[in-house]
């Protein structure tokens, strides 16, 4: 049993503990077995971490090829090029933008 | 105020008066006697706004697990203030959906990425300590209305010279703009906040987005917008004309109070809500 982060979980696992959000509406009781229904109702509700029962989930893989991701972060360095990716915040969103791209959407 | 911006600002005929259910509904939310019934029935009068409403209120960006069927059930569950800024925004969609910019501008870029900045500043607000998510939704989508102004006076200023010369450089547009014009994007908004007296959070939050510590009132606020403008940009969602990531403020980020490792799961509600929003924005 432990907190894990929702990209983590994965339907089957069962709650060990609540679900409430940040303006504390409980969402799921505990002992509730997680659905693909429930994941989206996680990331609606900006849910970031469950206590999920027994052991806990793997990363996901991403589903881009290494060409693919080189040339993404290339980008990137170009469109980040007024920023200073020392800065905490700046250097999440980059990170954020290679795991989310939304080129062409 | 910038004289130039408000000039321009009273240029355009389409942007006079926001529809008379905005007045209405504003009068309403200020009276602390009014029922929710009265103001869901003010705004079922605006047949267009009470349809963008309940779009809303059942999209993802609420995931309510019942169907929301009419806009005095939508009031009680959101609240007054909120269904104000809902109605404010679903005025503007509406007043631009209209627009003549088109040839000028890639509109649906342009929208995808206030909507994108309008998704990214309600799911920020949701964690921060001092928040309305509905305010922040609607400063989000109104952000870049400046730069959507300019592009309906191409023929009278250099704004395509602008952003060409910017792209071939590799500068910041926004931070071109006052040498090139005279004056911002920002200018412009603030112009239009003004003439339709706008709440002055909405206000300071769009016209302050790129300093938002030079906003006077409303930091948090300011701060939310930037950051969201800043992550629409970062995940390639939309276009707003300028090609590169805004210089983001760690100062600002630190004025949200919300925990860096909160960003994986925002950016993630950002990606799965967009593509509900979009549908509903481009609808019909």
């Amino acid at each position: 049993m432990g907190l894990i982060s929702v990209d983590q979980v994965k339907p089957g696992m069962v709650l060990a503990e609540k679900v409430v959000t940040s303006k504390r509406m409980m969402l799921l009781p505990e002992g509730v077995t997680i659905t693909e229904a429930h994941l989206m109702t996680f990331t609606t509700w900006g849910i970031t971490e469950v206590n999920i029962e027994g052991e806990s989930g793997v990363d996901e893989v991403g589903d881009m090829t290494e060409e693919e991701r080189a040339a993404l972060e290339a980008e990137l360095n170009l469109i980040f090029k007024h920023n200073d990716l020392a800065q905490p915040i700046a250097r999440k969103l980059f990170e954020l933008a290679t795991l989310y791209p939304g080129k062409n959407s | 105020m910038n004289s130039a911006a408000r000039q321009l600002v009273d240029q355009v005929k389409k942007l006079g008066t926001l529809p008379t259910v905005y007045a209405k509904v504003n009068e309403l939310v200020n009276d602390p006697n009014c029922p929710a019934s009265k103001l869901g029935a003010a705004i079922s009068n605006d047949q267009v706004i009470t349809s963008m409403i309940l779009r809303l209120v059942n999209s993802a960006l609420y995931g309510f697990p019942n169907y929301i069927d009419t806009v005095t059930k939508a009031v009680t569950i959101i609240g007054f203030k909120q269904t104000r800024d809902l109605v404010l925004a679903s005025s503007v969609i509406d007043m631009f959906k209209k627009g003549q910019a088109q040839d000028h501008i890639d509109m649906e870029g342009f929208w995808k990425h206030s909507i994108a900045a309008a998704i990214s500043a309600k799911a920020l607000a949701a964690h921060m300590a001092k928040s309305d998510q509905e305010a922040m939704f609607t400063a989000g989508l109104l952000h870049d209305i400046g730069r959507l102004i300019l592009f309906e006076f191409t023929e009278k200023l250099p704004i395509k010279a602008l952003i060409a010369k910017c792209q071939e450089k590799e500068l910041l547009v926004y931070k071109s703009e006052r040498k090139v014009l005279g004056f911002t994007h920002m200018d412009v908004a603030e112009a239009l906040f003004v003439k339709w007296n706008l709440p002055p959070v909405l206000k300071e939050a769009a016209v302050f987005h790129h300093s938002p510590m030079m906003a006077p009132r409303f930091k948090e606020e300011a701060s939310c917008i930037h950051i969201a403008d800043a992550m629409a940009h970062a995940m390639q969602l939309g276009n707003s004309t300028d090609a590169f990531v805004p210089m983001v403020s760690q100062q600002a980020w630190e004025v949200l109070g919300v925990p860096l490792d909160k960003m994986g799961a925002i950016a993630k509600q950002v990606k799965v809500q967009y593509p509900d929003l979009i549908k509903i924005f481009f609808q019909d």
